[in-house]
């Protein structure tokens, strides 16, 4: 495969806006190794996370997707399944709710938004191995200090690996990063493996 | 007012060069993001008035948002920002700010920009 084919099929997706740019911009912008750099796509948080994401993607997945487009009856399954992945990353783009940060000085506020924490779960999936994160989503009251959440997990997982120690190794994974960046309790991960890829 | 702008601009450059902070999002007013966006473009400079100093009704709010890199607990690097913020504003002549907001809006790989 040659550098040049090595494009994510943004084209599939709809031109909704990321602060005024579009997946498919930003999928070229990546094409391009963000190169010349872009100062408005660089400075919009939304675009950030989304060619954070997308590079991940990439790198988990293209050697992946070749190898079954070669050999696959159906290969359009493949870019199917990439779309869908990026349609859950634009979907969660999304700033949502405040993720608080304590501090004694009531002066100062200071929080994460839910998805810069969407997007720790994410890159923690996507770094375990075996695993491509799909959908992420915080349950129960993440604005509130101390009160209890959970997180659940939807991924594909590689052919021929363990669910159960897989599943774990997720957990473990997302639980140790979250509680390095952020003061959420973590009641409980859910993990759902809905589809298998070929590594 | 010209007096916020230099605060904001220096409140720019407080949360930029603290440790792990590896981009500062423009939490201006969008008239003002798009002035400060044509500036740059004429200028070619980074824009430098991105955290807000936000005067109403005699409430003064500070707000800044930020990347931060994966490789620092966001945690110590929101907090760390908020006061060094503080410390900045709370030296100025005049009211101090009723709130001082800062926002994570994405933690990036240790590897990547």
């Amino acid at each position: 495969m040659s550098d040049d084919d090595r494009s994510l099929p943004g084209a599939a997706l709809p031109d909704d806006d990321l602060d005024g740019h579009t997946m498919d911009e930003l999928a070229e912008y990546l094409d391009r190794g963000r190169d010349p750099r872009d100062p408005d796509i660089e400075s919009s948080a939304a675009c950030r996370l989304a060619l954070s994401n997308m590079q991940r993607l990439r790198e988990l997945s293209l050697d992946a997707m070749q190898r079954r487009a070669d050999t696959d009856p159906d290969p359009e399954r493949e870019t199917a399944w990439i779309d869908g992945l990026l349609d859950t990353i634009k979907a969660e783009l999304t700033s949502g709710r405040d993720v608080p940060v304590s501090h004694p000085d009531p002066r100062l506020r200071l929080t994460l938004t839910e998805a810069a924490v969407r997007n720790l779960v994410r890159r923690a999936g996507d770094t375990t191995g075996g695993v491509v994160t799909g959908r992420c989503t915080l349950t129960g009251d993440v604005s509130t200090p101390g009160a209890p959440i959970t997180v659940d997990i939807t991924a594909a997982i590689a052919y021929g690996q363990s669910a159960d120690e897989t599943a774990d190794r997720l957990r473990h994974r997302v639980a140790d990063v979250l509680a390095r960046h952020t003061e959420l309790v973590i009641e409980q991960i859910d993990v759902r493996f809905d589809d298998v890829y070929v590594p | 007012m010209a007096e916020d702008q230099e605060l904001s601009r220096r409140l720019t450059d407080t949360a930029r060069t603290t440790d792990g902070v590896r981009h500062v999002f423009p939490a201006s007013s969008i008239v003002q993001v798009a002035a400060d966006a044509v500036a740059v473009q004429f200028e070619l400079r980074e824009p430098d008035t991105l955290v807000d100093v936000d005067r109403d009704g005699g409430a003064v709010r500070i707000t800044a948002e930020i990347a931060v890199d994966g490789a620092r607990p966001a945690t110590d690097t929101v907090r760390e920002v908020g006061e060094r913020i503080r410390s900045v504003v709370d030296a100025e002549p005049g009211p101090r700010p009723d709130t001082i907001s800062v926002v994570v809006r994405l933690v990036e790989d240790a590897a990547r920009r």
